[in-house]
C-alpha cells in the first residue's frame, strides 16, 4: 500500500509546485496509471515513492515505511524504470540483465533461471548478446521493464514505458506487466496517452500538479454515460461550421472532428433524438462510448472555466470559413519513392504518398520507424538517398530553398529561441522568410490576435506554458501564409484541452486551402487527419482514411476497431506476407 | 551484507570497464589522444632552435666574407639565406621571410686581414621574446668561433674576443640539452589530467544524461560503491595510459628513464587520485554533458597546462600565478616526473610532491563524498 498524505513537491519558489497537495492511495496487486499530460506531476510522484526526491512537505508511506526516510530499505524492493530506459547501450542484453541483478542482489543460483524466463518473455532470448543501443525502441523498452523485474520487486514503478514504442509491443509490455507481477506488488504506470489508461485497473489524474481523479478509468469514463454523440457524413465545410456552432454552446463540453464525423460531449445527459434536433440539426446521431478523455476534459472545463471559456471564445474569433475557391484535387505535396539510407541502415525505403489542397495527412508510426527521416527530407532538412519529394510542384532534390519558401515548418520541440521574448521570435522567423517591414509589422501584430498571445507578447518564449509555446510555434511556422504545413510530433505531451485548440487551428488552415503534413505516435490524434500513412520500420505499409483503415480491421470479434486495433492488424498481416515470402 | 556490497561494486567496475573499451569515444580519449599529445609534444613543439631562418646580406665578397657566410650556413642552428645588400635583407626580414639579418659590410674582409675584429651588424625579429635571444646566442657563437678559427688559420694571434674568458657550461641531466627531454615527460602530465579529469566527468554526466544514473540510484547502490564504482575504473585506466606513455617516451622519443617503475607508478597514482576526484566532483555538482566538460577542460587542462612549469617556467610568473600554482597538483607532478625520467629516484624530493599531491586529492576527496546523493534532491 502507498498513501499520499497531503504530498506537495516544490522545486522553485516563484513558480507552481510540481505536486500539490496530493492525498492518494495506492493498491498491491493492480496496475494503478498515472495519467497526465507533460508536466501535470506524473515523474515527480514516481520520483518521490523512491525515495529520489524529498517531499517539501506531507509525506508518503510506502507499505508502512516512509518514502523519504527510509529509502534505502524500500530500494531493496523496489524495479524502476526512468523514463529513458535505464539501460547501458554499449553493454548487450544479457550484461544489462547481469548488471542489474548484482545491483539489486539477486543470487546467482537464481539467476540463470530468472534470466531465461524474462528472456523468454520478452522475446529477446535471439537478441541476448545484442548490445542495448542496436536493440529497436520497443526491444529496449522491453529491456528496461525486464530489468525493472530481475529481482520480482514488491513495487514496480514505470515511468511512461508506453511512450513512442509501436502498438503492438506497448500491448506486449502490458502483458508482460500483468503476468510477471504478483498478487502483493504494487505497479505504478505512468503515461500521457489518454487511451492506454483505459487498460489501468486503477487510475490516478494529474493536471498542473494536482490531482484530479482517482479511480477506475471505467469510473471516470461512466460519468459521461449517455453524454457523448456523434453524427456521421458531413461535408468538409458542413463539419467545420457544426462544430464551431457546438463550441459556442454553453451546454456542449467538448466538439471535434473525426473524419466525416463531429463528436461532441455534453455537461448532462441527452437522449439520441434531443441531441440531434437541438445540437446536430435533426441529423441521425449515435450514442457513443464514453472515453477516459471525455472524462478529463469535463473535469477540466468545471476546474478551470476560464481556459474553457477562453477557447470557446476562441471559437468565436475563428469565422466560418467559406472555403476558398481552391482546386480540392490539385497536389501541393508529393513523395516519390523517397529513399534514405544511413550506411548500410535504411531509415526510410521508397516512402510515397501525395497531399492536395485542404488535406491533413498523417504519418503514423513509432519512434524510429522513419516518420521524420521521411517528413525531413520533405523539408529539404536532409537529402534523399534517392527519389524526390515535391511542394507545389518544385523539386527539393533541385531547388530545397525554393521549395522550402513555399512550406511552414513546425519542429518537434518549437525550436524557439527560449530566451527572446515572443514577440521577438517573431520578429525572427518574419526576417528568415523575408518579410518586409511593414508586412511583417502587420502579420506579427495579426498574429499576437488571433493566437491570443497578446499579454505574452514580452515575456521570453521559455517561460510559457507548454500549450502557448505551441501556438507560439505554429504562429511561427504560418507567419508567411506557406501552401503547404509540416508539423512534427505538434502535440505530444500537451493537454487535451490546448491539444483540440491546436487542430482547430489547423483545421483552419487546411480549410483555407494549406495542405497539412503531420507525424504522430498518438494513435487517437491520427482520428483527426483525413488521410493516414502507417509507416513501421521504414516502410509505409498501410495508407487510407481512419475510417477505411479501422474497417481493414473489423471482424467478428472486433466490431468496431480502434485505429491502434487496425494498425496492430496491419502490422501483423504484414509480419505473416513477410513471412510467407522468406 | 558486506559481501553484496563488494559485488555491487565489482558489478559497477566491470560495467564501466566494457563501456570504456566499447565506446569508441572514451577509447578516443583514453588512448589515441594521449598518443596525439605526446606526438605533438614530442616532435610538433619544441623549444629547441633550430633550422632558424638568417638572412645574410653579403655586402662584401671577400674571401673572408665568403668564409663567415659558410660558417653560418654549416651549422644546424641557421637556415642561411643569401642576400646582395641590406635593404633587400631589410625587407625580407619585416615581410616575415627570415627571423634574423646579418649584416656584412663592405669593408669586413679588409679590415679581418689588417687584423682587426671586423663588426657586422644583427637585426633580430624581437616578436618572440625567447626566440630572439637564443638567436642572439647563438649567433654570438658562431661569429667567436669563426674569429678564433680564422685567425688560427692566418697565424694572427688571439684577439680581445676570443682571449676573454670564456665561461665552460655544463649541463646536469639533460645533457644534450633537448626541450623534448622536458617537454615529453611535461605531456604525460596533461595526458593523466585528461583521462583523469576530462574522462571521468564525460562518463558521469553521460550516465545523467541517458537516465542510468536515476536507475542506478534506485538500487541498493550506496553512495562509496557509487564513487568508487567510478574512481577504481578510470584510475586504473589512467595507469594503463601512464604506462603506454612511459614506454613511447622512452622507445620513441629516446627519453631517458633514470628512476625506477616503482617511483614512476606511485607519483602517477597520487596524481590520478587527484585528477579521477576532481573529474567525479564536478560531474556530480553539475549534471549536462557539455557544461561538465567545459568545466572540466577549464579547470583541468588549462591550469596543468600553465601551472606545471613545463612550458612556461613557474618562476618567471608574477607572484599572484606563481602562489596559484601550489593549489594545482600539476607542479608537483611535473617536478617528480622530470626527476623519475631525467635524474632518477630522489625519494626525498618525490615524496615531499607527493605528499602535496595527497593534500589535494583528500581535499578533492572529501568534498566529492560530500556532494555525492544517493537522491535526485
Amino acid at each position: 500500500m502507498i498513501r499520499f498524505h497531503d504530498t506537495t513537491k516544490i522545486f522553485d519558489r516563484a513558480s507552481r509546485p510540481a505536486l500539490d497537495a496530493v492525498t492518494a492511495t495506492v493498491k498491491p496487486g493492480v496496475i494503478t496509471g498515472l495519467v497526465g499530460p507533460d508536466g501535470a506531476g506524473k515523474t515527480t510522484a514516481l520520483r518521490m515513492i523512491a525515495g529520489l526526491l524529498k517531499p517539501t512537505s506531507g509525506r508518503i508511506e510506502v507499505f508502512g515505511l516512509d518514502a523519504w526516510r527510509d529509502r534505502s530499505t524500500i530500494r531493496s524492493f523496489l524495479g524502476y524504470m526512468p523514463q529513458k530506459f535505464g539501460l547501458y547501450e554499449d553493454l548487450s542484453v544479457l550484461e544489462n540483465l547481469t548488471l542489474y541483478a548484482k545491483l539489486r542482489n539477486l543470487p546467482k543460483s537464481q539467476r540463470k533461471e530468472q534470466f531465461a524466463k524474462l528472456l523468454d518473455f520478452t522475446g529477446l532470448g535471439r537478441f541476448q548478446n545484442r548490445l542495448a543501443r542496436r536493440l529497436s525502441g520497443g526491444m529496449k523498452q522491453k529491456l528496461g521493464l525486464a530489468c525493472a523485474f530481475v529481482t520480482t520487486p514488491k513495487l514496480l514503478i514505470l515511468d511512461e514505458p508506453g511512450v513512442g514504442v509501436d502498438p503492438l509491443s506497448r500491448r506486449e509490455l502490458w502483458k508482460m506487466t500483468r503476468t510477471l507481477s504478483h498478487a502483493d506488488t504494487i505497479v505504478l504506470w505512468s503515461t500521457s496517452y489518454m487511451d492506454e489508461a483505459a487498460l489501468c485497473d486503477e487510475t490516478l489524474l494529474f493536471n498542473d500538479g494536482r490531482l484530479l481523479f482517482a479511480g477506475p478509468p471505467q469510473e471516470l469514463a461512466s460519468r459521461m454515460r449517455d453524454r457523448v454523440f456523434k453524427a456521421h457524413g458531413f461535408s468538409a465545410s458542413e463539419k467545420r461550421r457544426l462544430v464551431t456552432s457546438l463550441a459556442l454552446h454553453p451546454a456542449v463540453v467538448d466538439a471535434t472532428i473525426q473524419g466525416s464525423s463531429v463528436r461532441a460531449s455534453f455537461h448532462n445527459p441527452l437522449s439520441p433524438i434531443v441531441a440531434s434536433q437541438r445540437f446536430f440539426n435533426g441529423r441521425e446521431v449515435e450514442t457513443t462510448a464514453p472515453n477516459f478523455e471525455d472524462g478529463f476534459i469535463d473535469i477540466l472545463s468545471q476546474e478551470t472555466p476560464k481556459r474553457a471559456e477562453s477557447t470557446r471564445a476562441h471559437g468565436s474569433t475563428q469565422r466560418v470559413h467559406v472555403p476558398d475557391a481552391f482546386d480540392r484535387d490539385e497536389i501541393v505535396v508529393e513523395a516519390r519513392k523517397l529513399t534514405k539510407r544511413f550506411g548500410s541502415f535504411t531509415a526510410a525505403s521508397e516512402i510515397e504518398f501525395s497531399i492536395k489542397r485542404g488535406e491533413v495527412f498523417g504519418l503514423l508510426g513509432p519512434n524510429g520507424a522513419g516518420k521524420s527521416t521521411s517528413f525531413k527530407m520533405l523539408c529539404g532538412l536532409l537529402k534523399p538517398t534517392s527519389g524526390d519529394g515535391f511542394v507545389s510542384g518544385v523539386s527539393l532534390r533541385r531547388s530545397s530553398s525554393e521549395a522550402r519558401k513555399r512550406l511552414g515548418y513546425m519542429a518537434q520541440k518549437f525550436s524557439l529561441y527560449p530566451n527572446l521574448t515572443v514577440e521577438q521570435n517573431l520578429e525572427f522567423y518574419g526576417g528568415v522568410y523575408g518579410l518586409g517591414l511593414v508586412e511583417r509589422r502587420r502579420r506579427i501584430a495579426r498574429a499576437l490576435e488571433e493566437y491570443e498571445l497578446g499579454e505574452y507578447a514580452r515575456s521570453a518564449s521559455g517561460e510559457l506554458p507548454l500549450g502557448y509555446k505551441q501556438r507560439l510555434a505554429l504562429a511561427t511556422a504560418t507567419l508567411h501564409s506557406p501552401e503547404a504545413l509540416f508539423l512534427d510530433e505538434p502535440t505530444s505531451g500537451v493537454d487535451p484541452l490546448a491539444r483540440r485548440e491546436f487542430w482547430r487551428r489547423v483545421d483552419q488552415f487546411a480549410s483555407q486551402g494549406v495542405a497539412v503534413l503531420v507525424t504522430t505516435h498518438f494513435m487517437d490524434e491520427a482520428e483527426y487527419c483525413d488521410q493516414i500513412a502507417l509507416i513501421l520500420d521504414g516502410k509505409k505499409i498501410a495508407q487510407g482514411s481512419p475510417e477505411t483503415l479501422k474497417a481493414s480491421a473489423r471482424s467478428h470479434d472486433n466490431p468496431d476497431p480502434t485505429l491502434e486495433d487496425a494498425f496492430i492488424h496491419l502490422i501483423q498481416r504484414g509480419r505473416e506476407v513477410g513471412n510467407e515470402i522468406a | 551484507m558486506r559481501s553484496h556490497k563488494l559485488e555491487r561494486l565489482w558489478a559497477l567496475v566491470w560495467k564501466e570497464w566494457l563501456q570504456v573499451f566499447r565506446d569508441p569515444s572514451a577509447g578516443l580519449v583514453a588512448f589515441v589522444l594521449p598518443m596525439i599529445m605526446l606526438f605533438i609534444f614530442g616532435y610538433g613543439l619544441s623549444l629547441d632552435a633550430k633550422r632558424v631562418k638568417l638572412g645574410i646580406a653579403l655586402e662584401d665578397r671577400g674571401a673572408v666574407a665568403r668564409a663567415f657566410w659558410d660558417a653560418f650556413a654549416g651549422t644546424e642552428y641557421f637556415d642561411a639565406l643569401f642576400y646582395g645588400n641590406r635593404s633587400e635583407a631589410e625587407q625580407a626580414l619585416a615581410d616575415g621571410d627570415v627571423r634574423a639579418v646579418l649584416v656584412v659590410p663592405t669593408d669586413f674582409s679588409r679590415r679581418f686581414e689588417r687584423g682587426e675584429v671586423p663588426s657586422a651588424q644583427l637585426l633580430i625579429d624581437g616578436a618572440e621574446a625567447n626566440l630572439s635571444v637564443i638567436i642572439e646566442g647563438y649567433a654570438l657563437g658562431v661569429y667567436s668561433k669563426f674569429v678564433e678559427r680564422e685567425r688560427l688559420e692566418r697565424g694572427l694571434g688571439s684577439t680581445a674576443l676570443s682571449s676573454a674568458v670564456t665561461v665552460e657550461t655544463q649541463m646536469r641531466y639533460n645533457e644534450s640539452r633537448m626541450t623534448r627531454n622536458s617537454l615529453v615527460p611535461g605531456s604525460i602530465v596533461l595526458i593523466l589530467a585528461m583521462i583523469g579529469t576530462l574522462l571521468t566527468t564525460m562518463v558521469v554526466a553521460r550516465e545523467w544524461e541517458r537516465g542510468t544514473m536515476e536507475a542506478t540510484l534506485a538500487t541498493s547502490v550506496g553512495k562509496f560503491e557509487m564513487i568508487l564504482g567510478k574512481l577504481i575504473p578510470y584510475f586504473l585506466l589512467g595507469l594503463g595510459a601512464a604506462t603506454l606513455c612511459a614506454v613511447i617516451a622512452r622507445h620513441a622519443f629516446f627519453v631517458p628513464f633514470r628512476g625506477s617503475a616503482a617511483a614512476y607508478y606511485a607519483t602517477s597514482s597520487v596524481f590520478l587520485a587527484c585528477a579521477t576526484s576532481q573529474g567525479l566532483l564536478i560531474s556530480t555538482l553539475c549534471r549536462d554533458q557539455t557544461l561538465a566538460s567545459s568545466i572540466a577542460l577549464l579547470s583541468s587542462f588549462l591550469p596543468n597546462f600553465i601551472f606545471s612549469g613545463v612550458l612556461f617556467e613557474i618562476d618567471a610568473m608574477p607572484s599572484v600565478l606563481r602562489a596559484l600554482t601550489y593549489a594545482f597538483p600539476a607542479r608537483y607532478y611535473a617536478s617528480c616526473l622530470q626527476t623519475v625520467f631525467m635524474a632518477g629516484d630522489a625519494w626525498s624530493l618525490l615524496l615531499k610532491n607527493m605528499a602535496a599531491m595527497g593534500v589535494i586529492a583528500s581535499c578533492l576527496f572529501v568534498a566529492t563524498i560530500a556532494a555525492t546523493r544517493t537522491s535526485l534532491e
